[in-house]
C-alpha cells in the first residue's frame, strides 16, 4: 500500500440527495496514451478534514488493463481535483 | 454554576505543526516534520529570513522563534527549512476555530493559532471542563492532524497561563487555589503582559517570580510602572476582569513597515518605499471605513538603530496622496540623509469613523477628487487584484508597489474584517 497521488480526470455522479460517487476515470498509462477505468464498485467511502484541506476518500475495486485492483481515490472539495491517493493491490 | 469556565487552546508549534500535518496526511509524506529538527523560516534572499516556528527536536538545538536562519542554521547544520505558506495557515486555522465553535457560542479568535472559550455552565450539555477539554483535544488531533493546549480556569488570563505550563498536547488547570503551586514560583517574565523592559524594571525592584510581584507593595508597583503596575500586581494574583469577546475589538491603528531588500541611501528611494507603504495602509483605512488623524514613520538602519517621528493632522484622512505627502515631510525630518536605512514604516493612529467625517474651513478642495480616485483603484484592485493597478513610479523597480504586511506570494488578504 503506496500513497502516489497521481492526478485524474474523473466523471462522477450526484444524487439528488447530494451524494457523490465516483463512476469512470482516465489516467495516462506507461506508454502515454489515455486509458479508460471503470469503477466495479465503490467499497467505502470517506470524509477528511486534515490540516483544514476537506476531502472525500472513496475505496474502489476497479478494472485496469486486464487487472482487478483495489485502489483509494480522493476527491479536494475545495479545488474539485480527483487523485490517486493509494494504490491498494488485490 | 455561578463562577466562570473559561478555556484557552493554543496550536502548538502552529505554523511548523500546520504544515507538517498538510505533508504527512494530504502529501502522504513518510517524514513528520515535528520529528525531525526543522522550522519554518522566512525568505533569505529579501533578508527577512527569520525563523517562524521551530519543532521540538529543534528546540533542543537552541533554536529560537525570531532568530536569523543564518544564526540558527549554526547551532544545528541539518535544520530542515521550510518556506511558510500563509494561505495553508489560514485554511488550519479556520478549521480549527470550527471545530470550537461546535463547543461553545463565545469564541474568541486570539491570534491565528490561539482561541479562549466561555465554557461556563456547559457542565450539564459536555460534563467536567477537563473532560470536555481532552475531547476537544483529542477531536482536533484526529480530524485535523495537530496538538493543542488547553488550559482551564474562571478567567482569561490564568486560562492562557494555564495552557503555556507544559506543552505539547496538554490539557492543564489554574484555579485560583492552585496559582500559588503552579504560577508562582515561576520566573516574573512568563507572566502574561510583562516583557522584557519590565522584567528589567522589576529585577531592579527585587522582584524575580510571580509570586514575589504578587506579594509586593502595590503603591510601589504603581509608583514604578504605573497603570502596568497595578495591572501585572492583580494579574499575579489571578485577577482578570475581561470577558471574552465574540467580536474584536475595532483596530486602534493602521500600519504597516517592511524591510528592504537592498539598502537605501537616497531620499529619492526612501520616498518610493514610503508610497509603497502609504498605498497599502490607506486602502486598509478605506477597507474598514476609518480615517486617521496621526501619521508616524518608523526607520532602522543599517546599524540596527531605530527611530520614528509622527505628526498630528488638523484633519482625519484615509487618502493614499495626503498619507504619503505627509509621511515624506515626517521621514525628511528624521532622516539623517546620511546612514543607510533598512527598514521603514507608516502608522497610523487616532482614528474616527469615515462617515462622521468633520468638515472644516480650511480643507483642500482637491479632497473630493482623490476620493474618487482613491475609491476607483480600490474597485479595480478588489475586482481584479492588487496587481492589476499600480503607480507610474514603480515600472522598472524591484520594489513591491503595495508593501506591508505578508509579501504578495503569500498574501490572501488576512485582514481583521475577514477574520
Amino acid at each position: 500500500m503506496s500513497v502516489v497521488n497521481i492526478p485524474i480526470e474523473m466523471i462522477s455522479r450526484c444524487s439528488t440527495l447530494g451524494e457523490m460517487m465516483p463512476i469512470k476515470f482516465r489516467i495516462e498509462s506507461a506508454s502515454h496514451e489515455m486509458i479508460t477505468a471503470k469503477v466495479e464498485e465503490v467499497v467505502y467511502k470517506k470524509e477528511s478534514n486534515f490540516a483544514g484541506v476537506r476531502t472525500f476518500e472513496y475505496g474502489c475495486k476497479i478494472n485496469l488493463e486486464g487487472k482487478e485492483q483495489l485502489i483509494e481515490v480522493r476527491y479536494h472539495v475545495m479545488s474539485h481535483k480527483w487523485e490517486i491517493n493509494k494504490v491498494i493491490y488485490r | 454554576m455561578g463562577m466562570s469556565v473559561i478555556f484557552h487552546v493554543d496550536v502548538n508549534s502552529a505554523f511548523l505543526s500546520w504544515e507538517a500535518s498538510y505533508r504527512k496526511e494530504i502529501l502522504g509524506e513518510e517524514i513528520d516534520l515535528r520529528e525531525i529538527p526543522s522550522a519554518i523560516g522566512g525568505d533569505q534572499e529579501k533578508r527577512k529570513g527569520v525563523i517562524l516556528a521551530k519543532s521540538t527536536p529543534a528546540k533542543a538545538f537552541g533554536v529560537q522563534t525570531g532568530e536569523p536562519i543564518v544564526s540558527a542554521l549554526k547551532k544545528c547544520p541539518e535544520l530542515t527549512i521550510v518556506k511558510p505558506n500563509f494561505e495553508r495557515y489560514v485554511q488550519c486555522s479556520k478549521a480549527f476555530i470550527n471545530i470550537l465553535k461546535e463547543y461553545s457560542p463565545k469564541v474568541e479568535q486570539y491570534s491565528i493559532d490561539e482561541a479562549f472559550m466561555d465554557m461556563t455552565g456547559t457542565e450539564g450539555l459536555y460534563g467536567d471542563p477537563v473532560q470536555v477539554a481532552h475531547l476537544i483535544k483529542d477531536r482536533i488531533y484526529k480530524e485535523l492532524g495537530f496538538t493543542v493546549n488547553i488550559g482551564i480556569s474562571h478567567n482569561k488570563l490564568l486560562a492562557k497561563m494555564a495552557g503555556d505550563l507544559k506543552k505539547p498536547n496538554m490539557v492543564h488547570t489554574l484555579f485560583p487555589h492552585e496559582i500559588e503551586a503552579k504560577m508562582w514560583p515561576l520566573p516574573v517574565r512568563e507572566l502574561f503582559f510583562v516583557g522584557k523592559s519590565t522584567e528589567k524594571k522589576l529585577k531592579l525592584l527585587g522582584i524575580k517570580t510571580i509570586g514575589e510581584l504578587a506579594k509586593a507593595d502595590v503603591k510601589l508597583l504603581r509608583l514604578h510602572l504605573k497603570k502596568q503596575g497595578e495591572v501585572i500586581y492583580r494579574y499575579a494574583n489571578g485577577i482578570d476582569f475581561n470577558e471574552v469577546e465574540e467580536v474584536a475589538a475595532p483596530n486602534k491603528g493602521y500600519g504597516n513597515s517592511m524591510t528592504i531588500p537592498y539598502d537605501v541611501n537616497s531620499t529619492e528611494n526612501a520616498h518610493l518605499v514610503l508610497l509603497s507603504l502609504s498605498e497599502t495602509v490607506a486602502m486598509r483605512l478605506r477597507a474598514d471605513g476609518v480615517e486617521a488623524s496621526c501619521i508616524s514613520v518608523s526607520l532602522v538602519d543599517c546599524d540596527f538603530i531605530s527611530s520614528s517621528m509622527q505628526m498630528t493632522l488638523s484633519q482625519a484622512t484615509h487618502h493614499t496622496k495626503e498619507i504619503y505627502d505627509y509621511a515624506c515631510q515626517i521621514f525628511d525630518k528624521l532622516w539623517d540623509h546620511q546612514t543607510p536605512i533598512r527598514q521603514l514604516g507608516v502608522h497610523t493612529t487616532k482614528l474616527v469613523g469615515a462617515s462622521n467625517h468633520q468638515m472644516s474651513f480650511f480643507e483642500n478642495p482637491k479632497d473630493k477628487r482623490y476620493e474618487k480616485l482613491d475609491q476607483a483603484i480600490d474597485a479595480i484592485r478588489n475586482k481584479y487584484g492588487e496587481n492589476a493597478i499600480k503607480r507610474a513610479a514603480f515600472i522598472g523597480s524591484k520594489l513591491d508597489h503595495m508593501a506591508g504586511g505578508i509579501s504578495k506570494e503569500k498574501k490572501t488578504g488576512i485582514t481583521k474584517s475577514q477574520m
